[in-house]
């Protein structure tokens, strides 16, 4: 499984969220996860269709994406939508 | 005599037993401190009103309408003397005028100043107006009055309060208001964006203790900004009353009511960032980058420096309506200068404090941390009601604003 996050150095939100995925980091090591600046990589966010409310959470499996989370989370449901597609 | 006359004689009698009694009663908290300054006999049965005034100033030709409403309306209860203090030959008034200051320990120049008993007032607006009748009703109510509730009014405003010792309501109540509006309006997450901003830019600093200066400055003047823009609202608010007032009234109402639409739209969305307009954060952006870039400390001080004006002065519109609803609170109330000086000071601390933890946590853990944005929507609903409500007391009912109990 892989998860590709969205934020900004600008978005108290996204720095929130940052600690929790830090977690997931640590307890789910097989999982990748990426992270996209929602300004510098301009290029890159811009066929995601992210909409307006920051940070967006894609999470893929075999190349396809399964899931999506908008807006501030915590730990407990980043791991929720985990265990739903693992 | 015939029997009849010897009736209406008593009757007459009796009528001037009780006449005095009747009207002349004044409370026994009424004292009239001015007439040993102007010179003048003290008159026992009447409240007597000692007017200030200049013979151009608008203010003051607004309260002499006034005055001449009262005395039809108080006739024979109230005595109103005048002084003239502009005019040339009126030099003598005009000292008076002062001593009468300096017997109060007023701060403020000017006039319309007006004194009732051991009362006075600064400046003129509707709401004193009101005041001043009040006063005179409290004055002229009868000395066997019971009325517990009259009394506490007359006490000024003081309540004796367990451990705090003696507490006066009307500034207790505004120094609330000002934590609380400033709290609220602190919440606003127009310009905490840029704050983060900044300290990602500053962290990337080797000299720590130019990333501490960079940071205070950018807080500081922030606040400063915020501040005078506040005084300069409520100087503006002072000299144009009742109209200005409603109209304040009117734009609370209206940003409230937009606040409360925009958080009825967005009830059911996630809690998250909204992404700002591109093009200001582009602008800003690119200003952060060239502070960073830029080789001399003092340019990027001043770089810092500037930017906190620019952001400030469009974020100030993002939440006018709170600002504009405290200036107003101090006007309504006759704070003095010094008091709203400090009041505003409270309120900006206030407004700055969420900043301030986040800057202090921040630079202190050298990473960045965020404030939580799961209360946006719960302070936007707050914050639209409170500015609801303080709009239709502006309008309908001031005299709740001027937080006599």
């Amino acid at each position: 499984m892989e998860i590709v996050k969205i934020s900004a150095i600008w978005c108290g939100g996204c720095l929130k969220t940052n600690k929790a995925i830090k977690k997931v980091k640590e307890n789910y090591k097989d999982i990748t996860i990426s992270n996209l600046d929602y300004d510098m990589d301009e290029e890159k966010v811009a066929p995601l269709n992210v909409g307006e409310i920051l940070p967006v959470m894609i999470f893929y499996k075999d190349g396809k994406e399964v899931a999506r989370l908008i807006g501030e989370k915590n730990y407990d449901e980043i791991v929720e939508v985990i265990k739903r597609h693992v | 005599m015939s029997k009849l006359n010897k009736i209406i004689i008593t009757i007459f009698l009796l009528f001037l037993i009780f006449l005095p009694t009747n009207i002349f009663a004044l409370s026994s908290d009424y004292k009239d401190v001015v007439h040993e300054i102007v010179g003048e006999k003290e008159v026992k049965d009447k409240v007597t009103i000692y007017f200030f005034h200049g013979y151009s100033c608008p203010h003051c030709k607004e309260e002499t309408g006034f005055l001449d409403q009262l005395e039809k309306k108080y006739d024979g209860k109230i005595l109103i003397r005048k002084y003239e203090t502009w005019k040339e030959e009126n030099k003598q008034n005009a000292k008076w005028a002062n001593e009468v200051r300096h017997h109060f320990g007023i701060t403020r120049e000017g006039v319309p100043l007006t004194v009732v008993g051991e009362k006075y007032y600064s400046g003129y607006s509707d709401v004193i107006g009101y005041r001043i009748e009040k006063q005179i009703d409290l004055y002229l109510a009868e000395e066997e009055s019971d009325d517990d509730q009259e009394k506490t009014i007359v006490e000024s405003n003081k309540y004796k309060i367990p451990i705090l010792g003696e507490i006066d309501v009307t500034k207790a109540s505004i120094f609330l208001i000002a934590v609380v509006l400033g709290f609220i309006d602190g919440f606003n997450p127009c310009a905490m964006w840029v704050l983060l901003f900044i300290i990602n830019m500053l962290l990337g600093m080797e000299d720590k203790k130019k990333m501490f200066i960079l940071g205070f400055a950018f807080l500081f003047t922030s606040a400063f900004i915020y501040f005078l823009s506040m005084l300069g609202i409520s100087f503006v608010l002072g000299n144009f009353t009742g109209v200005l007032r409603s109209l304040i009234g009117v734009v609370g109402i209206v940003l409230g009511s937009v606040q409360l639409y925009n958080y009825y739209q967005t009830r059911n969305r996630e809690d998250g960032c909204v992404v700002v307009d591109k093009k200001k954060r582009k602008n800003i952006t690119r200003k952060i980058t060239s502070i960073k870039e830029s080789r001399n400390f003092f340019l990027a001080l001043i770089g810092v420096i500037s930017l906190a004006v620019s952001v400030n002065l469009v974020e100030l519109a993002c939440s006018l309506g709170f600002p504009a609803t405290f200036s107003e609170i101090l006007t309504i109330n006759n704070v003095d200068l010094i008091m709203r000086i400090v009041y505003l000071l409270i309120y900006v601390f206030m407004y700055m404090l969420d900043d301030i933890v986040v800057f202090i946590i921040s630079m202190s853990t050298l990473s960045l941390v965020g404030m939580t944005t799961k209360y946006n929507k719960l302070v936007k609903l707050i914050g639209g009601i409170i500015m609801i409500l303080m709009g239709i007391l502006l309008i309908f009912k001031p005299e709740w604003i001027m937080l006599r109990f």
